[in-house]
């Protein structure tokens, strides 16, 4: 596998005139071609904001200060909006939160393919977008008599993979969901979560899914990357991370989903709250509310994300590099 | 406020005979379009069903379903279109009249799923807790503040002197929802109708909530009705989980026999739904083409037969009856025979 997407230390945030929001800070990720790369996280920690600085669609007050992300080699920060806009679709797209909403109310389903594919398709050709359009609602198992349909004659778990149809128009190599299924019922989110497994499969296209519920990425991801305020503490094959978290933020978010299966028995959350992005204080970002923080190295040092067991990255004090077994 | 506890022993001696909340046969339609075009939605068939003081049922379902329908009419927001609700053994009559709705009111209370929306932005925390503390005349004068910070402390908002004059707008999501937590608190009632309470939370908050209401639970021995989705979350919660499909209630037992065990083909769909890391890292395949029926127009056998797996003839001509299988346990399945 070839690395399709480097996201090299990305710094992006936002800026008002009376502060500046530090939400992504430092972050580097890489995705193989055909990967499943899963990102999870509270609310707040700078995960959609990664996901739009990705895409270069972060808008004013936020804006990216540093670092690199290479698609394919090119670098997407320093393309210019009308280039962007070119590679959009293309190249990469993006399904949103909630984007049911994201469909034109007036428009039916058939304009709103042949509007996606027009935009970048040299020809205006009619045969070629029906086909097309037919192809793509058949891929996510709706029926082509839809083309005909306005978005709010479709039930939310079809608009979801109407959605993701389009994203999947021009064969883009990476499509980054934001999360895709979090306003759905449990049977129409595993039926989407399936389709989109089986697309990747046949499509070999690679995925960035943002979401918080860490336990339903568990299932689907390849790589899980955790981010508490900004950064990226933890980051391994999913398996790994389910069996095996090294960093204490990544247990607690772990143990705060009830199990569905066994003995009902009380559990506990993570005690305090997230930290504003606003301060930056020197010293790991968890400390305050990790349950083994070391007072004197923890509160003074931000400990960087490091291969601690083979593919195993974590950013905790705990774990000296290379080593396997410290606690 | 003592005198609303006494009447709260009263009633807990009262209801060790009897029980809390009894659904006889609680159905709901909405007439929707207009101009002769009307349509009836059936959003709640037949419900039946019984719940002890200080016990805790999950309602159980896909959107659609009816739960949240079932709980608005126990809360006298919605007028049944058949069937009776008793509580303590008294039916709820169609028309309250100002007192007897109070007297309702300080028995049941409800919380709702948006923190941000249910709270009125104007009004400081201090003055949304003693407004109920006013209008059901449970406080006077200073009594009012000491109640406050109480109910504040409560409900985990530490310290709670802090949290009096703020706004909503100034509390985050879990700290919101844990005021709506106090506000329902502070009457004292014997039953809240918790309609999806966590479900806009974070997850590392969503657990804190679930928390705080069992721990009232364990202190005042409130009973309550929890709306959910999340069958992980019904299971934590819950003593008994009713599960519901289109309206009709579909399996209602011990929360740990309908997870661990569930019979009626539906739970056994959402239970394979559901992720569940758990039990094996990668999920077996669930069909999930099939949609929910449509409410207007149920059809004549099983509203799930459609997509049942195990569909038989009979499912299709007659709505099987919702039968007790063993002690406790019901199921709405012709397939599942009777345990002994």
């Amino acid at each position: 596998m070839s690395s399709l997407l480097e996201i090299k230390n990305l710094v992006a945030g936002y800026q008002t005139t009376e502060q500046e929001i530090y939400a992504v800070r430092d972050v580097s990720l890489e995705l193989n071609k055909g990967e499943f790369l899963g990102i999870a996280g509270e609310s707040g920690c700078g995960k959609s904001t990664l996901a739009y600085a990705i895409t270069g669609l972060l808008e004013h007050p936020g804006k990216i200060t540093g670092g690199q992300v290479l698609l394919q080699g090119e670098d997407l920060i320093k393309k210019t909006p009308a280039e962007l806009r070119q590679m959009r679709w293309q190249d990469f797209s993006l399904v949103m939160q909630a984007s049911m909403n994201v469909l034109n109310p007036v428009m039916p389903i058939r304009e709103q393919f042949y509007d996606t594919m027009a935009v970048h398709h040299p020809k205006d050709d009619a045969r070629y977008f029906e086909e097309r359009a037919q192809e793509l609602l058949e891929l996510v198992n709706i029926s082509p008599k839809y083309l005909e349909a306005y978005p709010h004659q479709l039930s939310g778990g079809m608009k979801q993979r109407v959605v993701i149809a389009l994203a999947l128009a021009l064969q883009p190599s990476l499509v980054i969901m934001d999360e895709p299924v979090t306003a759905l019922d449990v049977v129409v989110q595993r039926g989407i979560l399936q389709q989109i497994d089986q697309l990747r499969q046949k499509l070999d296209f690679s995925i960035i899914f943002i979401t918080h519920d860490l336990s339903l990425l568990v299932e689907i991801a390849d790589t899980i990357a955790i981010m508490y305020a900004g950064q990226v503490v933890e980051k391994a094959k999913a398996i790994e991370l389910y069996q095996n978290p090294f960093h204490p933020y990544t247990e607690a978010l772990m143990q705060s989903f009830p199990p569905l299966l066994g003995q009902r028995k009380r559990r506990h959350g993570i005690a305090g709250h997230p930290p504003n992005l606003a301060i930056v204080r020197p010293g790991c970002p968890f400390f305050e509310r990790c349950p083994k923080g070391m007072a004197g190295i923890c509160d003074v040092k931000n400990p960087e994300l490091k291969e601690v067991d083979s593919e195993h990255y974590v950013a905790c004090q705990l774990y000296p590099e290379g080593s396997e077994n410290t606690v | 406020m003592l005198p609303v506890n006494s009447i709260r022993k009263e009633a807990k001696i009262q209801s060790e005979h009897n029980y809390l909340l009894e659904i006889d046969n609680l159905s709901k339609e909405f007439k929707i379009g207009r101009l002769g075009k009307t349509q009836t939605v059936y959003a709640v068939s037949d419900v039946n069903f019984k719940l002890k003081a200080g016990e805790v049922v999950a309602l159980v379902g896909e959107s659609g379903s009816g739960k949240t329908t079932l709980a608005r009419m126990i809360g006298y927001l919605y007028q049944p279109t058949a069937g009776t609700i008793k509580l303590h053994n008294q039916t709820i009559p169609q028309h309250l009249s100002r007192r007897e709705m109070l007297r309702f009111r300080r028995r049941v209370q409800m919380i709702f799923q948006d923190p941000f929306s249910s709270l009125n932005p104007l009004q400081s925390i201090g003055y949304i807790l003693s407004r109920p503390l006013k209008v059901h005349k449970l406080a006077t004068g200073v009594a009012i503040q000491a109640r406050v910070i109480e109910l504040l402390e409560q409900c985990g908002l530490i310290p709670a002197e802090q949290y009096i004059n703020k706004l909503p707008h100034e509390l985050s999501g879990g700290q919101r929802q844990r005021v709506v937590i106090a506000r329902a608190l502070a009457v004292s009632p014997q039953l809240i109708l918790a309609d999806e309470p966590t479900s806009m939370l974070d997850v590392s908050i969503r657990l804190d909530i679930m928390n705080l209401m069992l721990d009232l639970k364990e202190e005042e021995g409130i009973s309550y009705i929890f709306i959910t989705h999340d069958l992980a979350g019904a299971h934590y919660m819950a003593d008994r989980i009713i599960i519901m499909y289109a309206g009709y209630l579909v399996e209602m037992g011990p929360s740990d026999q309908v997870i661990n065990n569930p019979l009626h083909p539906y739970t056994q769909l959402l239970k394979e739904a559901a992720p569940k890391p758990e039990s094996g890292l990668k999920p077996g395949k669930v069909d999930t083409t099939q949609e929910t029926p449509d409410l207007t127009a149920l059809p004549a056998g099983c509203p799930f037969a459609s997509r049942c797996p195990q569909v038989g003839a009979a499912c299709l001509q007659q709505l099987p009856p919702f039968r007790e299988i063993a002690d406790g346990y019901w199921v709405r399945c012709p397939e599942v025979a009777a345990k002994d």
